[in-house]
């Protein structure tokens, strides 16, 4: 991939990991629905474990699949030839070669029942931020809740249709994980540094998270933009001649993320800041949390999180 | 109102129950009836054992969390 070592612990691992566990919609309705704190602590370092497991999920099975299959596999954008297979289609191809009836059934049972549940939770996303956040604060104030439910159902409709849409975006990229890292990128990753700011630094303003959010939005988007009109600048976005797609995307994360938190950063200093009764419950440093010692070792979130952290190294030492 | 929830877990071992059946059943059928363009080592019967496995599994979990069950 071309990715510079910097790439990896900056980009990949601060900006894109960190960004997708505390800003991802996926990630935080699930942890809003909990009962409690612990629970939500827990779903989180539970869905971490199976996080790590994704290498031995995705691409080991990608790999296993180059070495296996009795046809070379090509990028997305050189596929739709006949008898032309394309690496997003390593998995069906798999599967198609070793499960027999029953098994291949119960394979694409699994792949659609992921497709359902990402694209549900990504829908349903759609709907919330549209009509809770801007069509109920913006457009219509004053209407009954069956109004509200009929906007989110209409709105849930044309999610899907958006989502079948941006599908079609996809071909333009080398594989489907280019294209989500590369949206992921332009919004998740400024997200991230405006609200660990918000919630770690009593100083953040609202004026500096709305411009640090932006700025980094509009930072990345340029880069791509810059990246797309003239190929030669990635040497220069990613701090290597060698660098591919990917390396593009984990190095306008990591400069997305700086311009954020420099601009949440320089703004806080010049405005005027909330009292700090204003923000209770918000604020790490002014929020009450649920005191956790009357349980067992093993059943703290704590635990947990440090057996993860313990397993995190070891990959990390294992796989470099 | 409490006693009468019938326990997720007891839907997903149905599931499993209900596959593993189905899994092992067409495993066996290719056991007797081989076919015409069997998939690469198919000598080895995978449907038998996952779906043996599936079933074993569903049947601990619909067992355990049987709805009415005393302990519930």
């Amino acid at each position: 991939m071309g990715v510079h070592w910097t790439g990896i612990v900056f980009g990949w691992g601060l900006a894109i990991s960190f960004g997708y566990w505390t800003t991802d919609f996926l990630v935080v309705q699930r942890v809003m629905a909990a009962k409690d704190l612990r629970s939500a602590q827990l779903g989180t370092v539970i869905g971490a474990f199976l996080k790590m497991m994704v290498p031995f999920i995705v691409i080991l099975p990608g790999l296993l699949a180059l070495a296996v299959l009795p046809f070379h596999l090509v990028p997305e954008n050189q596929g739709g030839l006949p008898n032309v297979h394309t690496y997003n289609e390593a998995l069906p191809l798999m599967l198609a070669r070793y499960c027999g009836p029953g098994l291949l059934g119960l394979g694409v049972t699994a792949l659609v029942a992921g497709f359902m549940s990402g694209m549900a939770g990504n829908v349903t996303a759609f709907t919330t931020v549209w009509t809770y956040d801007i069509y109920k604060p913006f457009i219509r104030k004053q209407a009954a809740d069956s109004h509200y439910v009929s906007m989110g159902r209409w709105c849930s409709l044309l999610g899907v249709v958006v989502s079948i849409g941006t599908a079609y975006l996809v071909m333009n990229f080398s594989s489907i994980i280019v294209y989500a890292q590369a949206v992921f990128v332009f919004f998740i990753v400024p997200m991230f540094g405006t609200v660990i700011l918000g919630m770690l630094w009593k100083r953040t303003t609202p004026a500096a998270g709305f411009w640090g959010l932006l700025a980094g939005i509009v930072t990345s988007f340029a880069l791509w933009a810059w990246v797309k009109v003239d190929p030669g600048a990635l040497r220069h976005v990613a701090f290597s001649e060698h660098a591919k797609d990917m390396a593009e995307n984990v190095y306008r994360a990591m400069w997305s993320l700086i311009v954020n938190v420099v601009v949440t950063v320089a703004v806080s200093l010049f405005t005027k800041p909330k009292p700090e009764h204003e923000l209770k419950g918000l604020v790490y440093g002014f929020t009450e949390l649920a005191p956790e010692g009357h349980f067992p070792l093993f059943r703290r979130p704590i635990t947990w999180a440090a057996a993860v952290a313990v397993g995190f190294v070891l990959l990390n030492v294992l796989f470099w | 109102m409490r006693k009468h929830f019938i326990p997720i877990w007891f839907f997903i071992g149905s599931l499993l129950t209900i596959y593993g059946v189905l899994i092992l059943g067409s495993g066996i059928y290719g056991l007797f009836v081989p076919p015409s363009n069997p998939v690469v080592m198919s000598h080895l019967h995978i449907g038998i054992w996952w779906g043996s496995g599936m079933l074993l599994l569903g049947l601990v979990y619909v067992v355990r969390f049987r709805p009415n069950r005393k302990d519930m």
